[in-house]
């Protein structure tokens, strides 16, 4: 498998564990020095993101990513719907843009930073 | 482009490069940003639309600007860097004023020839709760 598709596999992995509330798979694929950027600029670390995803469950639906390699280090962008609410009960879908950076460290990939900004609304 | 210094650390040489684009972003000094951006620059603006590095350089020519930081952090994993912070985006007006856009960006830069370049900027503005 070439390393972009590691790469998507460990977003995958993160989305899968949002969705599904696996809040020890969520775990797994954030660094420990994880930070998070809400949309209104507001930083989480890791322990404060998952109690976050705890607490608000969504899950978060990719598309178009593209990813860009620089030694251990990866660069992942694209779109994100958000769909707030837990299982069927989405209450609001918010479209949003990513960029993420993930990290090669003992041959595992785990995310150590993301950014989320709005789009509009439709 | 100068070379760092070699008494500089690898975060000081990442503030360095991040000064020096603030400085050719209010000069719209469009060389220097053509050096200081990696050919591979993707810019997200506040509203979530994307451009590259041409198109980047050709919108600070468009419309002035002046990028002010501070309380940046800059964690390094080998030849890459992500800084983080605040923005202070004060942005000229077609009316001939500016406007103070308070943000917060996240950058990716890549030591490339021993020249910090940047690859990736995110803006999200602060002015949402959610």
């Amino acid at each position: 498998m070439a390393l972009q598709d590691d790469v998507i596999a460990l977003e995958e992995r993160r989305a899968d564990a949002i969705g599904t509330g696996d809040l020890e798979s969520l775990a797994d694929v954030l660094a420990d020095d994880y930070l998070h950027v809400l949309a209104p600029g507001k930083v989480v670390d890791k322990a404060g993101y998952i109690e976050m995803i705890r607490n608000g469950p969504r899950r978060p639906v990719r598309s178009d990513l593209r990813v860009r390699l620089y030694g251990d280090a990866a660069v992942l962008t694209g779109d994100l719907e958000n769909r707030i609410g837990a299982g069927d009960d989405v209450r609001r879908v918010i479209p949003a843009f990513c960029t993420q950076v993930a990290v090669r460290s003992d041959g595992a990939w785990r995310f150590v930073s993301y950014i989320l900004t709005r789009k509009p609304e439709e | 482009m100068s070379s760092p210094r070699r008494d500089m650390t690898i975060e000081d040489e990442v503030l360095a490069a991040e000064a020096a684009r603030c400085t050719a972003v209010a000069a719209a000094d469009a060389d220097a940003m053509q050096e200081l951006l990696h050919e591979d620059y993707l810019h997200v603006t506040g509203g979530g639309s994307t451009m590259d590095r041409e198109q980047y350089i050709a919108w600070v020519g468009e419309t002035a600007r002046v990028h002010e930081r501070h309380d940046l952090v800059v964690r390094c994993f080998g030849e890459t860097a992500v800084i983080q912070g605040p923005l202070d985006n004060h942005m000229s007006t077609p009316e001939g004023g500016v406007r103070l856009i308070e943000a917060f960006v996240t950058q990716v830069v890549v030591r490339q020839d021993g020249q910090w370049r940047f690859v990736a900027f995110q803006i999200t503005p602060k002015r949402r709760e959610g």
